[in-house]
This record gives C-alpha cells, structure tokens and sequence, in this order.
C-alpha cells in the first residue's frame, strides 16, 4: 500500500467524524433553542405570577403560549387554570384555599424546570464547546495530513520531522490501521525519504538555454525564452516536454493544432510543471463538455496536475502561518497552481446566477473566472448576505477584503441604512457597486469623516447625486483635508495620519487586540453562528442596540451588526464566554470612530458588566 | 512587472502594485508582459492618464486582450469617453468594460 493510501485512510474516518460532529452540534443546537424556549416560558409564568400589575398584553393568550411551550412538563393541561388565577390576581379577587395551593404548586414547579432547563443549558453549551474543540483539533489533522499527502505527490521536498511525529502518531494509533497498516507506514515513509533523495540528484542536472532552445528549434515553437524566468526554465524535463508537444502539436482545433493557441509562457509553464496525460486529460473533458473556449488556452493551471489543486489549498492555508516555500507569485510554477477546469465552469454558473449573460464564451470577466471557485463563492454569499446580488454587483467579486468593505459600508449608512429616512441614499453602494473596487485612496476614511462631521441628511444629500456617488463634491472634500484623489503610493501615508488625528485607535482600550487579531484573520467565516445570540451580552446589544438586521447604532455611530456577530462567534467558539474587552473588539474592529463615539461606546459596554441599571448580566 | 518602469513607473510604484493587488493578478501582470504593455501602449495612445490608479482601479482590462479593449473604444465616440473616464475610472463601465 502506498504512504499517500494509508493516509487516505485516515483523511476518510476524519471526514467521517467531523460529519457526526457537525450532526450532534445541529442536534444539541435545537435543543438548546427549546431549552431557551422553555426558560422564556418559565420566566414569563413566574413573572406573571409574582407581579401583575405589569401585564398588559392579553393574559389567555401569553398564558397560552407559554403553556405550548411547556407541554414536555404537561402544561397545555393548566393553560385554563393558570389563566384564571393570574387573572383572579390581577383584578385583586381571593383565591380560594385550593388555587391559594395550586398557585403555590406552580411557583415551586415553575422554578424546578428553571433550575433544571438552565442545568440543561450550561451542559449544551459545554458540549458545545467540547464538540467544537474537537472539530477544529481533527481540521487540523486533516489539514496536516493533506499537507503531508501534497508533499508526497509533488515529491518536492523531502520529509522531515515533523512529517516524521505527524506520521508515528498515527502508526500508534491501533483504532483507525492494522499492524500491517501502521508497520507499512514507517516503512513507506523511509522509502520516500530514499528515493526523493535519488530523484533530487537526477533532476539537480539543469540544462543550459542553448539546448533548450536548440530543443524548440527541432519541435518548431517559437517560444521566447524569457530570461526572467530562466531558473525555472532549466529545470524543464525535455522527454516530458517533448510528449506535451507532439500532443498538442497532433490535435486540431479549427484546423489549427491546439498548441498555436496557447501564448508563451502558458506554454512554458505546462511544458515545466505538466504531463501529456493531465494535458490530454484537460483537452479530452473540454471536448466531452463541448465547451472549448480561449480563456482556458490563457489558463495553464486548468491543463496541470488535479490532484495537486486539493492539496494546494490546504498547502497555501498552512503556509500563511509559516510562510515556507510557497512558490512566488512571479514565477511560471506559481500560474500551474490555481484554478482547475472544473472550477471555471463551476464559476461560470455560479456568475450566470448573477447575470445570466456572463459566458466563459466572451472576453470580459476573465479574472473572475480565474478566481478559485472557493473565493469566489465567498464572494458571491457575502454579496448575498448584505443583500447585493444584482446585476451590477458583479463589480463588487472583484473587491479584496469584501466582507471588510461591506462592513465599512453599513457604518457609513450606504448599505442597508435607514431607507425610510434618507431613500435610495441610504443603500447607495447597492446603486453603485465599483466603488468598492474603485474608488481614490483614503475615499472611505474621508466619507467617515464627512458622516461624522454632519448631520445625516447633509451627509446623504452631499455624498450623492442621482442614485449614485457625487464624486466631484468627494472630491473637493478630499482635496480639502490634504489629499489628492489622483495619487496611489503617495497617499497612504496622508491617510494613515488622517485617520490617527480624526478616529480612536482602538488599540488603546483594546489591550489584546493583536492577539484577537491573529484569531480572527485566521477564521474564514462570514457569517454568524446563531448560537451567539444565546449569548446574555449579544442579547443585551440586540436588546439595547439593534436598528435593524444590520445595524447597531451607538449616539450616532452605526456599527455592523453582522461584524459583530460574526466576530463574537470567533471569539466564543476560542473563549467560550465573552469578556468586556473583546465584546468591545467585536464592535470596533476596522471602524472608523471618533473620540466622542468611542467614549460612548466605552461606556455602554462597561456599564453592561458593572450591573449598572437595567443591565446586570454578568454579575 | 518591473518592466513597468518604461512608462514611468518608481520603484516605489511598482512595490505599492506589489502591496495593493493580490497574488493572481501579480502573477497575470509579471506573466504576460507583451499584453499589458499592448493595452498600456492603446490606453495611452487615446489618451488615457493615470495609468498607474488605473492598473489598481480596474486590474481586470490587464486580463483581457488588447483587441476587444481596442474594439470597445472603436465603436464608441473616443473623445468623449476618454475625457468621462479621465474624470473617473467607473466610466469603463460606459463600454462594458
């Protein structure tokens, strides 16, 4: 058995348990939604006996459905009795000797399943918490393995100790292998090690330019050597160079053969980082698609190696901490990772649902169609979640840090804001989505300000013109406060001491903001998890805080609700509780705030852990 | 890309390109050189300024080739649409683009 199948092994159980895993959490998460359900009702009873004079909603009806809500306990039984007697107490009329005894029975009863539903709770919660653990330990795993199993694949690097430690920890582990199974792991994995040692020697020969031109001299390609990539271009194996070109050279498409429709360094790069039969493979599944089009001749990842794609991903995911031997986005070997075939037409479908026009067929949208498909979903479900999927939000997939802009959008009121108030103006970023890819440097810095700096319908009717971004009037205004909405290098630094003389650092009451930093950049969700709204602090900023599904609004800050939200989830599923500090990292991360706001923010937040009036929550 | 610097391009320029756009597209730029400086070479030629925001605003032109940029233009009135889009970038929309 081979290292990389043995490994399989273990990538399958692993999937198999995170499966279970996500099973249990849905499971133990409805749950819990009738376990706050029944708190709710339990609350709402003893509340309504223990002090009438505060119902005023109709008392059948709030009986009634806190009773539904405890029928496990038999209370759809008492739903009449109950309302009786609250309503005896409400309109001060003596209870008889019998419901004096009932009322008191219900009291003690009512209590009991309180206690008891908020034992319940905490044990979801904790197994919550130990289930997530455990997810994320056996994500690692995976991760590792799929790292360890790209590495063999590729056979670029030799093993090292810690393939070694990830390796004997499964051969120790009699649960998932046989002994035979765990014997031929450590001796496959020192026949890797031997024959990488011979290959390096054979391949460490590299041929000088004048043979490999002399070498498409004899096949007849024009391929200029670019000298930029000559590192690369030595390496080239001409044996399986040469099976590449005659392939391509012997298939025709519209009579012309199919290596004349590649430009030069997609060529070279296929030629150094491909084989014939991943080449043949590529062309063979276009034909069988019927979709051969010009983009994937401009694509060289689509024709190498598939299986390398799967790894790579987690390769890159592991690197963006380590940081080692990631080839350089400058090189050929770079342009051979990347998308696949299949996920061009995935992304091809996934843009038809935004406009149904978009083809692989034409020219435009090429780099979206070179995006990963995974990035591009994340793209497209951010837009969905704030509501942009138009036609013309296209635009917007192209954006860098999306969900970040987004974010900065609802705080400056241009997304999702108060449309009963300020019209089309309040979703301004909807009517006009380039502007999250194109827009002069410090264009956001400058409309916080702005927003901060005037009265809202000011603000709305200054900033826009006709539905869309009044860019001369932005303009003038940026010019005013020093900056130039031409320049690019220049500018950052403008911005930058722009925003530390108008907006709080929150790095100053945040003193762990780089570490919960590191936690955050490292998650890759963008939405929340609706567990975090069992959370008594975020129900106390949903309670106090919430405009709407977007918003939160501090005095006159709006703050993203969603990013809140988002973060929070993080952060609990890493802490399991939500300290002061990082509620007010939650709420302040990548916003522009001023001292006033900050202040305010500052208080209303502490005051929720001091049990100020009306708060109370963590006492 | 530093063979940007034929159009004028600082090394300071060049390593904020570096800075601002992403992997795949600095790999698309440093890859096919002939067809970024084609549509640089066309852009400027009608008139375009900026080239440099222009390369951060909308990287996507550089993925294209030179040709249907050059067809999009052609079919519309140049003078005014290089003057609208001078103005601001988001007018390449005004061509489809």
């Amino acid at each position: 058995m081979r290292l990389e199948d043995i490994l399989d092994i273990r990538i399958r159980e692993i999937n198999e348990k995170l499966k279970t895993i996500s099973e249990t959490n849905e499971t133990v998460s409805n749950k819990l939604t009738k376990i706050e359900e029944q708190i709710y009702a339990c609350e709402t009873l003893l509340g309504m006996l223990n002090d009438t004079d505060n119902i005023k909603d109709d008392i059948r009806a709030f009986v009634d459905d806190s009773c539904s809500l405890l029928d496990e306990y038999s209370y759809n039984e008492f739903k009449e009795e109950l309302a009786v007697i609250v309503i005896a107490i409400k309109n001060n009329l003596e209870l008889d000797s019998n419901q004096e005894e009932r009322l008191i029975y219900f009291i003690n009863n009512l209590k009991n399943i309180l206690k008891k539903s908020e034992e319940k709770r905490i044990e979801c919660n904790n197994l919550q918490i130990e289930n997530n653990k455990e997810y994320s330990e056996l994500k690692n795993e995976e991760e590792n393995i799929e790292l360890l199993i790209f590495k063999i694949t590729e056979q670029e690097e030799g093993l090292d100790e810690d393939d070694f430690n990830l390796v004997y920890a499964l051969s120790s582990n009699e649960e998932f292998l046989s002994y035979s199974q765990r014997k031929d792991l450590l001796i496959q994995f020192k026949k890797y090690n031997d024959s990488y040692t011979l290959n390096e020697e054979k391949k460490s020969r590299l041929l000088s330019l004048e043979e490999i031109n002399s070498f498409f001299k004899d096949k007849k390609i024009s391929t200029e050597l670019n000298s930029k990539f000559e590192d690369e271009i030595k390496k080239i194996d001409l044996e399986n160079a040469s099976e590449i070109i005659d392939y391509l050279s012997n298939q025709y498409l519209d009579k012309k053969p199919l290596i004349k429709y590649f430009n030069s360094s997609s060529l070279l790069t296929i030629l150094l980082y491909s084989n014939k039969e991943n080449v043949e493979e590529t062309y063979n599944k276009m034909l069988e698609n019927n979709k051969v089009y010009m983009i994937f001749f401009d694509t060289p990842s689509i024709w190498c190696s598939n299986t390398k794609k799967r790894t790579y991903s987690s390769y890159k995911r592991k690197n963006k901490t380590n940081g080692k031997n990631k080839p350089s986005p400058i090189t050929l070997e770079f342009s051979s990772y990347g998308v696949t075939y299949e996920e061009m037409l995935k992304n091809e479908e996934l843009l038809k649902r935004i406009n149904p026009e978009i083809s692989l067929k034409n020219s435009e949208y090429y780099n979206l169609f070179k995006t990963s498909h995974e990035l591009l979903k994340k793209k497209y479900n951010i837009c969905d979640l704030y509501g942009l999927n138009s036609k013309k939000t296209v635009a917007m997939l192209r954006a860098g840090n999306l969900l970040e802009k987004c974010d900065l959008c609802v705080e400056l009121g241009i997304l999702n804001g108060d449309e009963k108030q300020y019209g089309l103006s309040s979703n301004l970023i909807a009517y006009s989505p380039s502007r999250v890819v194109n827009y002069p440097v410090g264009f956001y810095e400058y409309l916080s300000y702005l927003k901060q700096n005037s009265i809202p319908s000011e603000f709305y009717s200054n900033i826009s013109r006709r539905s869309t971004f009044d860019m001369q009037y932005i303009k003038d205004g940026m010019r005013k406060v020093g900056f130039d909405p031409e320049g690019t290098d220049k500018e950052v630094e403008k911005v930058e001491k722009f925003v530390s003389e108008q907006f709080e650092d929150n790095k100053k009451v945040i003193p762990n903001y780089e570490l919960y930093e590191s936690i955050v950049s490292a998650d890759d969700r963008i939405n929340y998890e609706k567990e975090v709204l069992n959370n008594k602090l975020i129900q106390e900023l949903e309670n106090n805080f919430k405009r709407n599904d977007y918003q939160y609004v501090f005095g006159n800050q709006i703050i993203s609700r969603y990013k809140v939200l988002r973060l929070a989830s993080i952060l609990l599923n890493k802490y399991g509780e939500l300290n002061e500090e990082q509620i007010k990292y939650c709420i302040t991360r990548g916003s522009y705030i001023n001292e006033q706001n900050m202040n305010l923010i500052n208080e209303n937040i502490s005051e929720l852990y001091k049990g100020g009036q009306g708060y109370g929550i963590l006492r | 890309m530093e063979y940007l610097d034929k159009y004028g391009f600082s090394d300071s320029e060049i390593e904020y390109l570096y800075n601002e756009l992403d992997e795949l597209d600095i790999n698309e730029l440093s890859l096919h050189e002939d067809r970024v400086c084609n549509i640089i070479n066309y852009l400027k030629s009608i008139g375009i300024k900026n080239i440099k925001k222009l390369i951060i605003d909308r990287i996507e032109l550089f993925y294209m080739s030179s040709s249907i940029i050059k067809k999009r233009f052609d079919d519309s009135d140049i003078p005014n649409i290089v003057e609208l889009i001078n103005e601001d970038f988001i007018n390449f929309e005004l061509l489809d683009l």
